[in-house]
């Protein structure tokens, strides 16, 4: 197997275009919640998807 | 039907093999590569698994990873986003992580392994709860999983029947149980991911004093769930602190890591372990009253407090309580795969009797020897018999004997495949073992192992406990027999030891007992402090050469160090 390799830094620019990009979607949570429960009653975690969002 | 689980890029990276349901094989990265909590793309544990278990990766029906990279990268990006005042930089950290490994992760395997079948990303709570549950001897159970976070979740409640599991609720990112107490470790002055257990040693030193102001830190609700008090905390934003100046107001001066542990400490400490232990009774409550089961399975980091497990288990909320031996990340490894297992390949489940856990690599005597010689050591060869005897007998003596038999254990327990072993009936053995091998902080317990059919006499023990997971209470008569096993609120963290489960250890302990009168051993992991816990017998061979180690019982061999 290739050895691993160390992640190096993203540019700058990569970055503000990744961030404005997932912008575009809601994300599932805030790091603003409250706290506490979220209901969610869910058995389909979607398997076959990196991301599989829940709603 | 094979299917090969992954976890890896937070924190103690791992493999394992899933034949038919039942996991074959599983390692930690670490063991292989010697770097504490290594959590890099595991492929000595990948390689190990495979090849230990004769399959080729082009002979696997599926690739499971333990969770959702880019729902990860959707929380990165979120908080980066909203505390960008506090930190411009994070994001671009986090960014370049999320870019250059967990995204990649799939790609990584199909190149790496040549491989092109099924590829599984299973949530990161979700892997934990599999662990526990299809680990479980229990047809149904209620699930818990609790730790400092996954993609958004800290901590989640489940229903399991059979093959399936149903998420009902969860708490999410930055409230969390597991982040609250690595805040409060950091506080302390011990390292993250590391130092937790050494605060639970700390804390039965200790009075709760300090338990209405941490109660300031963290709300616990009627509804079983928390909340963090997020003005207390500054690792949502910041790359190197866990908590803010606020929680320096409230609790005074944080330690540093150089300085001497005072008693404010321990008390913080003694508080701290008093507010989990509530969090998560409040928890299991809760968890019991909507789902009416009398089973719980148990995993995720903070199911290492193996006090706060026992607080559960004394409480009978349910009747039955199965923890998973690898709570941390290592476990979703497993986890993810027997997920995937029964719903990728929608498989049926069988439930399993018993749960094993040492499921890594294993060396032929004859593997040994060659290490033996390369180091010139003086060896005698023998059957089991005399091997444990002469063995129970150095304990016996007070010597400090290195343990490796049979196959390696998954998880961070050694449970006599992988352990230091010492005479739990010398008062000063403790600090022997510390001063020689161990150098561990003085106050942290040592663990016993003793005969499951002789358990009751010496522990108040109802059931067996064969993973170390959980705290019991020494018997009064039996704390002066066996102090250097007996922690200061009398606790013992038991392993109980079968003949059916664990043949060689058992042998041994039996044979010790025969000599002292008491069936009882210190088992600790066989290594030494920063390092993880040996794998080879190379590795055995240097720990005991670079430590005062007194004997080496390595399959067959016994290596007497005065020889």
């Amino acid at each position: 197997m290739k050895d691993n390799e160390r992640a190096t830094r993203a540019s700058p620019e990569a970055v503000a275009v990744i961030a404005q990009i997932l912008s575009l979607v809601p994300p599932e949570a805030s790091p603003s919640n409250p706290g506490g429960w979220h209901l969610v009653d869910c058995d389909d975690f979607k398997l076959a998807s990196m991301y599989g969002a829940r709603q | 039907m094979n299917i090969l689980g992954i976890s890896c890029f937070y924190h103690d990276a791992a493999a394992c093999l899933i034949r038919d349901g039942v996991v074959i094989a599983a390692a930690e990265e670490e063991r292989f590569t010697r770097n504490k909590h290594d959590a890099s793309f595991p492929r000595n544990a990948i390689t190990f698994c495979l090849e230990s278990s004769g399959v080729s990766a082009q002979q696997l029906d599926g690739v499971a990873f333990y969770e959702k990279p880019l729902r990860k990268l959707e929380r990165a990006i979120s908080v980066a986003k909203h505390y960008e005042a506090h930190s411009p930089s994070l994001l671009n950290e986090d960014l370049s992580h999320f870019l250059h490994e967990g995204l990649t992760i799939e790609q990584r395997v199909r190149d790496t392994l040549n491989y092109s079948g099924p590829f599984f990303f299973s949530e990161h709570h979700l892997s934990h709860a599999a662990s526990a549950f299809f680990g479980s001897p229990f047809a149904d159970a209620a699930i818990l999983t609790v730790d400092g976070v996954g993609e958004w979740a800290t901590t989640s409640q489940y229903i399991g029947c059979g093959r399936d599991i149903r998420l009902k609720r969860e708490i999410r990112y930055p409230h969390s149980l597991g982040l609250f107490y690595a805040t409060l470790t950091a506080f302390l002055g011990f390292e993250v991911n590391e130092g937790e257990y050494k605060v639970m040693g700390l804390a039965p030193y200790g009075k709760p004093h300090f338990v209405d102001k941490i109660s300031e830190v963290l709300e616990l609700r009627n509804d079983g769930s928390f909340a963090n008090r997020l003005d207390y905390f500054a690792y949502m934003y910041s790359e190197d602190k866990m908590f803010s100046s606020k929680l320096v107001d409230l609790l005074g001066p944080p330690r540093h890591p150089d300085e001497p542990v005072t008693q404010r400490h321990i008390d913080i400490a003694a508080s701290m372990q008093v507010i989990t232990e509530s969090a998560m009774l409040n928890l299991c409550k809760s968890l019991r009253d909507f789902t009416g089961s009398e089973n719980l399975a148990l995993a995720g980091g903070v199911a290492h407090n193996v006090v706060a497990n026992a607080r559960i288990r004394e409480s009978r909320l349910f009747k039955n309580l199965f923890v998973q031996p690898a709570s941390g990340d290592s476990g979703g490894a497993i986890g993810a795969a027997l997920y995937a297992y029964h719903h990728g390949l929608g498989q049926k489940r069988r439930v399993l009797e018993n749960y094993e856990t040492c499921l890594g690599p294993e060396y032929s005597d004859s593997e040994i020897e060659d290490v033996l010689m390369k180091y010139r050591l003086s060896y005698q060869r023998m059957e089991l018999d005399e091997l444990t005897a002469r063995t129970a007998a150095a304990i016996h003596d007070n010597m400090i004997v290195g343990w490796f038999q049979g196959r390696m254990e998954f998880g961070p327990r050694a449970l006599g495949h992988r352990s230091l072993l010492a005479n739990p009936c010398n008062p000063n053995m403790k600090d022997i073992l510390n001063a020689r091998v161990k150098l561990r902080e003085e106050f942290r317990p040592f663990a016993p192992a003793v005969l499951e059919e002789r358990a009751n006499e010496f522990f108040e023990l109802d059931r067996p406990s064969p993973f170390m997971l959980q705290t019991w209470q020494v018997r009064g008569k039996s704390r002066e027999l066996i102090p250097a096993v007996t922690h200061a609120d009398g606790s013992a963290r038991v392993q109980t030891v079968s003949e059916k489960d664990n043949h060689r250890f058992h042998r041994l302990i039996k044979a010790f007992g025969k000599a002292s009168g008491v069936p009882v051993v210190i088992n600790t992991s066989f290594n030494v402090r920063g390092e993880p816990i040996v794998c080879s017998p190379e590795d055995a061979v240097r720990c005991f050469l670079g430590t005062d180690i007194d004997y080496l019982a390595i399959g067959s061999f016994l290596v007497e160090r005065s020889l």
